[in-house]
């Protein structure tokens, strides 16, 4: 079962990710089809249910972009009122999940969930 | 209690055991009853009948339509109207009888008691003529002798109406035989065989061996015997309805009828639908659907023949007169399913 | 003038692998927007990919109306895509695989789920893969719909048989002259 095979290198990943920028407050890595591998996060979010849901938007994602002819779905941001929710693949079976409470951290988000999932993808490849 | 008029019991199939059992317990029920119910084999109003054994099973199924029959057995197989477990206990039989009083006291209106026997020897039945009355005996057609064959454990073949279409029964195996069949669009010529009248159909006893051979040798194929009773009925019926029953009976599907194994036209659905739904009476699902009186009929009787049917006591939600009023608005949801498939059947 | 297109909204759910992307497939007019992703987990045993947000499809009516039809995802971690997909839905089909491990579980999450919606909403289930003859069969479903109490029409259906789906439909129309 993949989310069982790469869940300690996900662990890592996401531990690191929240330790190296302090704007994120929790992050997880997710199946496609919807199974969580691993969840990190500096508060009490309830984030169970946030892994198919992850997964029914990146593929909702991909299937707009593939409908538009606009190639691969990098990520979807969603920009609320008390945060923001960044979704973006890691690989064609992995999606990263990173969420902060901070309005003004776009940036910040997307740099570090961007370079965590690169790594992560590295680091999963060989399993 | 009026002892000068008693409604009647009889038994069918009983073992020694749960006959003295039957009558003790009455004995001891009676005090607690109304009506004064008393064992009376010749001109019973309602019959117990243990369907436990192959032959009340039988008798059940042949005569069943009557509704006249209270199941007798250890559990309630045949998810009969009126039951009774085995072993009879007391409190049970007295609130069965004073159910069966309430909900179908018509049983006991009738001046000239129904004979027991109510088995047609369908060898004497030759007369075409008498199928051309106003309702359906079913015992004149295909139906009869599938019973007939059931009830007997006989295996035959049926050789139908003028034509090359065969049918073979095997009761051991609940099966009958014949050629693949599709139930959702049986040929004219078919549907003719199967409304076939006795005189018409030749009967051959068999042996299940030489069934098994001959179905291997043509490639026949196994149907339940319920798919035959159901084709037989609902082809010969034309439009006229079982004994005892009008188009005011209010009636129920007990579940919705398996197509699959029912020769079946589209507006079936619409049919089973309203019957499936609530009580409603016969006409006045002829209203709402806009179909004639004899297709439900034809409908009804199959149903009712496979034990598909509740005879509800006759206070419907829905008066007929209401219905007529509903019937005159088409929903706007009836028009968008009516051009959807319209565009699936390009018709 | 004014042109009042329609939209009449059928969704089929279910157990997964009943069948549901094909039935859309068997009936939809375009090719069928999907979410299948590869099943990543134990599931992919029976199944090499799953729906993961919704199908769609469509069919066009005389006067331009469409026929939207709308797939659920078939495993219960998504049920929260269901009443999110049922909203404003004209009929609801319920496909279960008689194949499954064991049908009239499946069958029974989504009865339970969507019990709210069965008074008011014409409701057909159609099982399938009857053919294999690995499951129960017919009269196991037949029981469990009678100890439930509800009065819904059932079928073994082959949703690669347009055939079968508009019979359906039919039912569903029928259903509707009822409620």
């Amino acid at each position: 079962m993949l989310s069982k095979i790469v869940e300690p290198q996900a662990s890592l990943h996401l531990k690191k990710l929240l330790e190296d920028c302090d704007a994120i407050k929790a992050a997880m890595v997710v199946t496609v089809d919807g199974n969580l591998c691993a969840m990190q996060q500096k508060g009490t979010y309830a984030l169970e249910r946030l892994a198919t849901m992850g997964s029914s938007l990146m593929s909702l994602g991909d299937t707009i972009t593939g409908e538009l002819k606009m190639g691969f779905c990098n990520r979807i941001i969603s920009e609320n009122e008390q945060g923001i929710v960044a979704f973006m693949h890691i690989n064609n079976e992995l999606v990263l999940i990173s969420i902060t409470t901070e309005k003004n951290s776009l940036g910040m988000l997307l740099s570090h969930s961007k370079r965590c999932a690169e790594n992560l993808a590295k680091a999963v490849s060989d399993l | 209690m009026d002892i000068t008029h008693p409604h009647n019991i009889a038994t069918h199939a009983l073992e020694k055991t749960d006959k003295i059992f039957l009558v003790s317990m009455l004995d001891i029920a009676q005090k607690n009853l109304d009506v004064y119910w008393v064992l009376n084999e010749d001109s019973p109003h309602i019959i117990f009948v243990n369907v436990d054994v192959p032959e009340g099973k039988a008798y059940w199924l042949a005569n069943h339509t009557k509704n006249n029959l209270i199941a007798l057995a250890q559990y309630n197989f045949l998810k009969a109207d009126f039951f009774l477990e085995k072993p009879i206990r007391v409190q049970k039989l007295i609130d069965l009888l004073k159910r069966i009083s309430t909900e179908a006291p018509h049983l006991f209106l009738k001046t000239e008691m129904a004979s027991k026997n109510n088995d047609v020897d369908i060898d004497l039945v030759l007369d075409y003529s008498e199928s051309e009355t106003e309702v359906f005996d079913p015992s004149l057609y295909l139906t009869g002798l599938l019973i007939k064959a059931v009830q007997s454990r006989t295996a035959q073949r049926f050789s139908l109406a003028n034509s090359s279409s065969f049918l073979f029964i095997l009761p051991e195996q609940d099966s009958c035989f014949t050629k693949n069949l599709d139930f959702s669009n049986l040929t004219d010529e078919q549907k003719m065989c199967y409304r076939s009248h006795i005189k018409d159909i030749q009967t051959e006893v068999v042996n299940a061996n030489t069934i098994a051979s001959i179905t291997q040798k043509q490639g026949l194929k196994k149907y339940p015997i319920e798919s035959f009773l159901w084709a037989s009925t609902l082809y010969a019926s034309r439009g006229r309805l079982l004994t005892g029953y009008s188009t005011k009976s209010v009636v129920q599907l007990k579940r919705w009828p398996d197509f699959s194994i029912f020769a079946h036209d589209p507006e079936h659905f619409r049919i089973a639908a309203f019957m499936l739904k609530k009580p409603i009476r016969l006409e006045t699902i002829a209203l709402k659907t806009g179909l004639s009186i004899e297709h439900i009929n034809n409908f009804f009787n199959a149903a009712m023949i496979n034990q598909l049917i509740d005879i509800k006591s006759n206070n419907e939600n829905i008066t007929h007169k209401q219905a007529q009023k509903e019937s005159t608005k088409a929903t706007e949801k009836q028009s968008l399913f009516k051009s959807v498939l319209k565009r699936l059947t390009g018709e | 003038m004014r042109i009042i297109v329609k939209e009449i909204k059928l969704v089929f759910t279910g157990s997964m692998g009943a069948g549901k992307t094909t039935a859309i497939s068997t009936i939809s007019e375009i090719p069928v927007v999907n979410t299948d992703v590869r099943t990543t987990d134990k599931a992919r045993l029976r199944k090499e990919t799953t729906t993961v947000a919704l199908d769609y499809g469509e069919l066009t009516l005389d006067g331009g109306q469409k026929l939207k039809l709308y797939g659920t995802p078939g495993q219960q971690r998504f049920e929260y895509m269901w009443p999110i997909i049922i909203k404003g839905a004209l009929g609801l089909i319920i496909l279960v695989d008689d194949a499954a491990d064991d049908p009239v579980a499946d069958l029974a999450i989504y009865i339970k789920f969507f019990k709210s919606y069965l008074e008011d909403m014409p409701t057909v289930i159609g099982i399938t893969r009857t053919d294999l003859k690995q499951g129960p069969g017919m009269p196991a479903y037949y029981d469990y719909l009678q100890n439930q109490d509800l009065q819904l029409p059932i079928f073994p259906v082959d949703p690669r048989q347009r055939e079968h789906l508009i019979m359906i439909i039919q039912t569903l129309a029928a259903m509707v002259e009822v409620v």
